[in-house]
């Protein structure tokens, strides 16, 4: 959006009422009439200010067609509508006032009246929605704050405001923690700015739901022109944020005049102590509070900075009674709590203020239990960031959570100081000092005289030497480790380290918990200033290792920082170094993984060997616990396998097991001896399943050949007898000459090597009988429903499992939708219509349309290679496509014919059919893998590249980055993703796997699931009391059921994200085998219909034609499998069994009872 | 003398290895697929330019090697790796891609392009967008080479 500026050309004296005019060009005489008619002309009045007070969600507005401004004129304007309505605000803000102070005590009822009275007397706004889900979260819960939200989402017509609903809804969510909350507007913001970067709802959003995190607040004229139509409050309190934000920060000195000059505006009309304080700091006056507590809070702070705990919780405890909407009293109980050893007196204090305190006794203690209060309390600060509560207690956080402070801008101290409503702050006279205002400081001092806090801060900032420091220091009875914490400080802030570390150590070793950890961080600091690197590690790896909890009050990355720079031999031969970067790794971030392998290597090379496992354990016992925590944390598997040695996924995970297994040998704390054999036995469980799977993946082809044999040998028995009753040399010489004419006639070339039996080759019953029994092998061998090939092909790749290992490679980059096979269309691409938004409709449309053709040219192909590739031609299945060509020629006949013998057995003639067989079925594997090498994906990237082609030239410019790399992905990954489908037409005989387990199964066919459909997840709950060892020729059968099972879970079951649910129980009762598989149903499904066809599963399942029906069915692709598993149940595992299928309550549920004998 | 081209794309490769014999038949153009095996190569022999994607699994894969996790920066590690083993070979970042990273960050070209440089890399020459619908990386790539191969580059 263009920028306009008072310089710019001005717009005809017509358009003196004009608001853009008058917001944008006039004078401030031209101005003051146009404010001036307002005043009398409710409708002009309107026009120029919007809708200040609207009466329902649905009229909340966000954006406005006035033009943007520059910062000096957006405030300027905001400053003048909130003089204009100076009168009403002071109103508003009385009752948001009371209603912050009622929300803090749990008085939720009169909260309640005070919002509906805000939103009845002057309308809806985001206060007034983010109060009400702070109102209900607090009083109800999160589950009825985002009923709320969704309702108001519902309401919602901008889409500001939905967005503001939508997110503040998802942020109620228990499970989102508030870091993934703003990888979430982040990830928002990231594709908002792909589409328009200037769009000003982006700032806007940032400002709106993530301002107490480290992300920078900035672009303040956006943020304040979205507002130019939005709620008198919401203008009001974006305005005092802002300027406080902008003096806070103090870095723009344009932004600190247009400041000042907006606040001149508004002149001090506006009766709130926050915008009080900052104009005055603003325009460097002294402050003059008008607190309603002033002693009380000051004796407070000087009780606790005497020692005097007890005397400083019991003012605390009133003060929290009487102002609960202010931070210091929390503060104060829990740290003079902590240095009482008292538990709070809960029954005495608000509830809220019953949890907070407990909260941040742990972080200030950094107990266990202190990530979880740091979360806890972050994610209150963000539900309650209308409050000044808010702001204080965020610096709290800033300064007790070591790692969260130090990414935050050091501004926000000062910001949480300027918030405060009643209680005057020695630390916002500290806070200003420490931003250089100390102008503001001597003018407001006087206020201070009395206080001892101040004095303190007082004399450390003003003393000239350490001598004079502790003469004076004397005056202020302070206890003596106070006395030296100062007296060290002072010379830290003096640059006089090796003196500040002497009083350190000598303070490190007496202190309380909190104050230890203070003089332990000035300690690493003093040792990193005096380049003693190595020695700032050890203090703070000997302090992770005695207290692993204290890592949130270490500066970690500094540290960590000083001592990658240093390589000092002492950091790179000790594990000080891998010990603080194993701390940060495990509870802050990976910003260090790629350290790590460094560091690792690093010691190891120190060392002169290769492998962790080969080194010797020390001795000492802190040490040990060192190598330990190296073994454990710094050799981790993303360690491990980026270092020199790792070779393969399947090496570093048994290379991981040693290194494990190494841990339990040396160590004696019993929980990591728990946790290195919890991650034993689940990297075995991961390599076990990934062979496993491999092996599984490269036998899909398979012909069960010792079955057949036993079948053909009865069938084919009296043909056979008659057969080596005509073996003679003249039959056999005879036969062949007949044979050689029709070779001679049908040369072996290209496709016309197959000789089909025909006219010629008739007559001769010795070669008649050849030819019927060879073609009842090869139908045996290929088209057999229980034991073929075919049947292989369908239930392995056909039915399911080629479409969606191929499709699901587009599905996971977006680039194919769901296929609705009713109504044969496809759902909307909606992951990239929010994204693309705002795109005229038409190219909408055009986009929607290329997608859903892309779709189907993709599912086209995928059904052709199926049903015209993947299959077997014989001389009555045309299918010139087919990969395997089982058409039998005249010289196989003639192969057979001369090695036939009249003393030759049944079985051996068999075998060698079936070796025949078995070649022809390699020729078709080998047609196969050459196709989905090189063919396949020419062929599908050719429909890719002219999708890519055909939306660039839909979307011009607006192409998003990410679905260009989205379809470059898709062609990279299609190849590996092809090559390994190619591997799939391997042939293989029975897979026949030992020491399988009824539950290995099922895991398998859950692996082997997700790995079909990449991306997938399937939660699967299982409860089995059933210990069965499986015999080796039962796995494939059991694997393909529970594959089946999970498949159809897949397809018709509740999804969230990618995650399907799926309970599996399996049962021994007697010699019965019981298994239920049981999920939600998807909410797309027709109940009713799924009762029809389980009706119809059951009435076949009652009649004896079932098999025969059911299996002639099973070929069929596209149905939902219960068939096959009843084919699979019958012939591959030879059982008699019960199945029953129910739905009830939109609980789907598949019980199977069969006999134990079965598989076991 | 040698080059080394990272890469686990096959039709980008081919179309990388046609384009350097072409240009520069002299060469001899090695092969890594993986972050792993491009580790090695580089500790175990001598080149005289490195051709690099950015984005790599951690080992070559195949039918029995699913290749390990796929790093969004791996190239830019690969660098990291050279300058700490103090291996000087001048390096090309050749991407298909024009963002990179995660749920966490993301970069686009530009800002890859500015994070390597801010990391000051001695040996680093500069990225390309491949885009094997056209030839606009032919002519960058031969901008960047011309003055490697004057130079001599590094002989094995």
């Amino acid at each position: 959006m263009q920028k306009y500026s008072f310089k710019q050309n001005k717009l005809a004296t017509a358009d003196l009422f004009n608001p853009t005019y008058v917001k944008c060009f006039a004078d401030p005489i031209a101005r003051g009439r146009a404010l001036a008619r307002a005043k009398n002309d409710a409708d002009y009045r309107k026009s120029l200010f919007g809708e200040v007070f609207p009466k329902s969600i649905a009229t909340l507005k966000g954006g406005t067609s006035l033009p943007i401004l520059d910062f000096n004129n957006e405030a300027a304007w905001t400053a003048e509508t909130i003089r204009f309505y100076s009168a009403e605000l002071n109103l508003i803000l009385q009752k948001v006032e009371r209603f912050d102070r009622l929300l803090f005590q749990c008085d939720y009822h009169a909260c309640d009246e005070i919002l509906k009275q805000v939103t009845r007397d002057w309308g809806y706004s985001i206060w007034a929605l983010k109060s009400e889900l702070s109102l209900r979260l607090l009083r109800d819960g999160p589950d009825s704050a985002r009923e709320y939200a969704e309702r108001a989402l519902g309401e919602a017509k901008t889409n500001t405001v939905r967005f503001l609903c939508r997110h503040l809804g998802i942020r109620l969510d228990p499970s989102t923690s508030p870091a993934r909350f703003i990888n979430i507007i982040a990830r928002a913001v990231t594709d908002a700015k792909k589409v328009d970067q200037r769009n000003p709802l982006i700032p806007y959003s940032e400002y709106t739901l993530l301002f107490y995190t480290e992300r920078p607040i900035s672009n303040f004229s956006s943020i304040l022109h979205v507002e130019n139509d939005s709620a008198l409050l919401d203008r009001y309190l974006t305005f005092r944020r802002i300027t406080t934000l902008i003096y806070a920060m103090r870095q723009d000195a344009g932004l600190l005049r247009a400041t000042k000059n907006a606040l001149s505006i508004i002149g001090g009309r506006i009766h709130d102590q926050i915008l009080n304080l900052v104009t005055a700091c603003v325009h460097r006056r002294a402050i003059t509070p008008t607190f309603a507590y002033p002693e009380k809070c000051v004796r407070m702070l000087d009780l606790y900075t005497s020692g005097k705990y007890a005397d400083s919780v019991r003012l605390a405890y009133e003060l929290l009674q009487e102002a609960p909407d202010e931070f210091p009293p929390y503060e104060i109980i829990a740290k003079a709590g902590l240095e009482l050893g008292d538990s709070i007196a809960s029954n005495a204090i608000p509830q809220f203020a019953a949890k907070v305190i407990p909260a941040l006794q742990s972080l200030v203690a950094a107990d266990a239990n202190s990530r979880a209060n740091h979360e806890w309390l972050w994610r209150m600060i963000l539900m309650l960031d209308q409050t000044p509560w808010a702001a204080q207690a965020f610096t709290f956080l800033q300064y007790e959570f070591h790692h969260f402070g130090q990414d935050l801008p050091k501004h926000y101290q000062l910001y949480g100081a300027l918030n405060s409503r009643q209680q005057p702050n020695p630390r916002l006279l500290r806070s200003l000092h420490d931003a250089g205002e100390h102008g503001i400081v001597v003018a407001t001092e006087a206020i201070f005289a009395q206080c001892l806090t101040y004095k303190l801060h007082k004399l450390v900032t003003t003393t000239p030497n350490l001598e004079s420091l502790e003469k004076n220091l004397s005056y202020l009875q302070l206890e003596p480790a106070r006395q030296l914490r100062t007296q060290a400080e002072f010379l830290y802030e003096n640059k006089e380290y090796e003196a500040a570390l002497v009083k350190f150590e000598l303070l490190d070793e007496s202190m309380a918990t909190r104050r230890h950890y203070s003089a332990l961080v000035f300690r690493m600091r003093c040792l990193i200033h005096l380049s003693r690197v190595h020695e700032a590690l050890e203090v703070a790896a000997n302090a992770l290792i005695q207290q692993p909890t204290c890592w949130s009050k270490l500066p970690l990355r500094e540290l960590i920082d000083a001592g990658l720079k240093s390589r000092h031999p002492k950091v790179t031969a000790t594990l000080n170094l891998a010990t603080v970067v194993g701390a940060y790794s495990v509870n802050i971030g990976h910003n260090y993984e790629e350290f790590q392998v460094d560091i690792c290597e690093d010691y190891l090379e120190a060392n002169s060997v290769q492998d962790p496992c080969e080194l010797s354990a020390p001795d000492s016992e802190i040490e040990n616990a060192k190598f330990e925590f190296f073994l454990a944390r710094g050799c981790a598997l993303s360690v491990l396998d980026s270092i020199d040695g790792a070779e393969g996924s399947f090496g570093v995970q048994a290379w991981r097991i040693r290194v494990c297994q190494r841990v339990l040998e040396i160590t004696k704390v019993e929980t990591l001896r728990m946790e290195m054999e919890a991650e034993i036995k689940e990297l075995t469980r991961i390599i076990s399943t990934s062979k496993r799977l491999t092996v599984l993946q490269q036998s899909l082809i398979y012909v069960d050949v010792d079955n057949l044999r036993k079948s053909l040998s009865v069938t084919l028995h009296p043909q056979y007898i008659r057969f080596t009753s005509l073996i003679s040399d003249a039959t056999v010489n005879i036969t062949f000459d007949i044979l050689k004419c029709a070779i001679a006639e049908n040369p072996k070339s290209n496709n016309t090597n197959h000789l089909i039996f025909g006219q010629n080759l008739t007559g001769i019953e010795l070669l008649d009988i050849l030819k019927a029994m060879i073609l009842e092998v090869r139908d045996a061998f290929a088209m057999d429903q229980k034991y073929g090939l075919n049947t292989s092909l369908s239930m392995e790749i056909r039915h399911g499992s080629l479409e969606g290992y191929i499709r699901r490679n587009f599905e996971n980059l977006h680039l194919v939708t769901r296929k609705d096979s009713k109504t044969n269309t496809y759902s909307v691409p909606r992951y990239w219509l929010e994204r693309l938004a705002p795109t005229p409709s038409n190219t909408i449309s055009s986009f929607q349309s290329r997608m859903e053709i892309y779709s189907r040219a993709l599912d086209d192909y995928i059904q052709h290679v199926n049903n015209e590739r993947i299959q077997i031609a014989t001389e009555t299945l045309l299918k010139p496509n087919a990969f395997f060509d089982f058409r039998v020629d005249a010289s196989l006949l003639a192969r057979l014919l001369s090695n036939a013998r009249k003393e030759t057995p049944l079985e051996t003639f068999i075998d060698s059919v079936i070796d025949e067989m078995w070649l022809m079925a390699d020729q078709g594997l080998t047609a196969a893998r050459e196709y989905f090498e090189k063919n396949a994906y020419s062929q599908i990237s050719t429909l890719t590249e002219g999708l890519e082609r055909d939306l660039s030239s839909i979307l011009g410019s607006s192409l998003h980055p990410e679905l260009v790399d989205n379809l470059t992905n898709a062609r990279v990954s299609l190849h590996d993703r092809l090559h390994r489908l190619a591997a799939w037409f391997t042939r293989s005989a029975v897979l026949e796997m030992a020491g399988y387990s009824l539950d290995d199964t099922v895991r398998l066919a859950k692996d082997m699931l997700e790995n079909v459909h990449h991306g997938m997840i399937l939660n699967l709950d299982i409860q089995s009391t059933a210990s069965v060892k499986v015999r080796p020729r039962a796995v494939r059968p059991l694997y393909n059921i529970f594959y089946n099972l999970f498949d159809n879970c897949r397809k018709y079951g509740q999804q969230v994200g990618n995650s399907n649910s799926v309970k599996y129980s399996a049962s021994i009762v007697g010699d019965q085998l019981k298994l239920i598989i049981a999920n939600q149903v998807g909410e797309f499904i027709d109940q009713d219909k799924v009762r029809e066809h389980l009706d119809e599963v059951h009435e076949l399942a009652r009649t004896a034609l079932l098999l025969s029906r059911g299996i002639t069915r099973v070929g069929g692709e596209g149905r939902s499998g219960f068939l096959k598993i009843a084919k699979l149940l019958v012939y591959d595992l030879g059982a008699d069994y019960e199945m029953k299928l129910t739905l009830d309550k939109g609980i789907f549920s598949v019980t199977i009872i069969l006999d134990i004998k079965y598989i076991q | 003398m040698k080059a080394l081209l990272v890469e686990d794309d096959p039709n980008k490769a081919q179309n990388l290895r046609q384009f350097l014999a072409e240009k520069l038949p002299d060469v001899v153009c090695c092969e890594a697929h993986s972050f792993q095996s491009a580790k090695k190569a580089l500790k175990a022999d001598q080149y005289a330019v490195v051709l690099l994607d950015m984005q790599l699994t951690q080992f070559d894969r195949s039918t029995q090697e699913e290749g390990g996790r796929r790093r969004a920066l791996a190239g830019l590690e690969l660098l990291r790796q050279m300058q700490r083993h103090s291996i000087s070979t001048p390096v090309i970042v050749i991407t298909q891609f024009i963002e990179f990273g995660d749920e966490t960050e993301s970069l686009d070209l530009k800002g890859l392009t500015s994070r390597i440089r801010s990391m000051k890399f001695s040996n680093y020459r500069g990225t390309i967008y491949y885009d094997a619908k056209i030839t606009d990386w032919q002519k960058e790539l031969t901008a960047l080479l011309t003055p490697i191969f004057q130079k001599g580059g590094n002989r094995d």
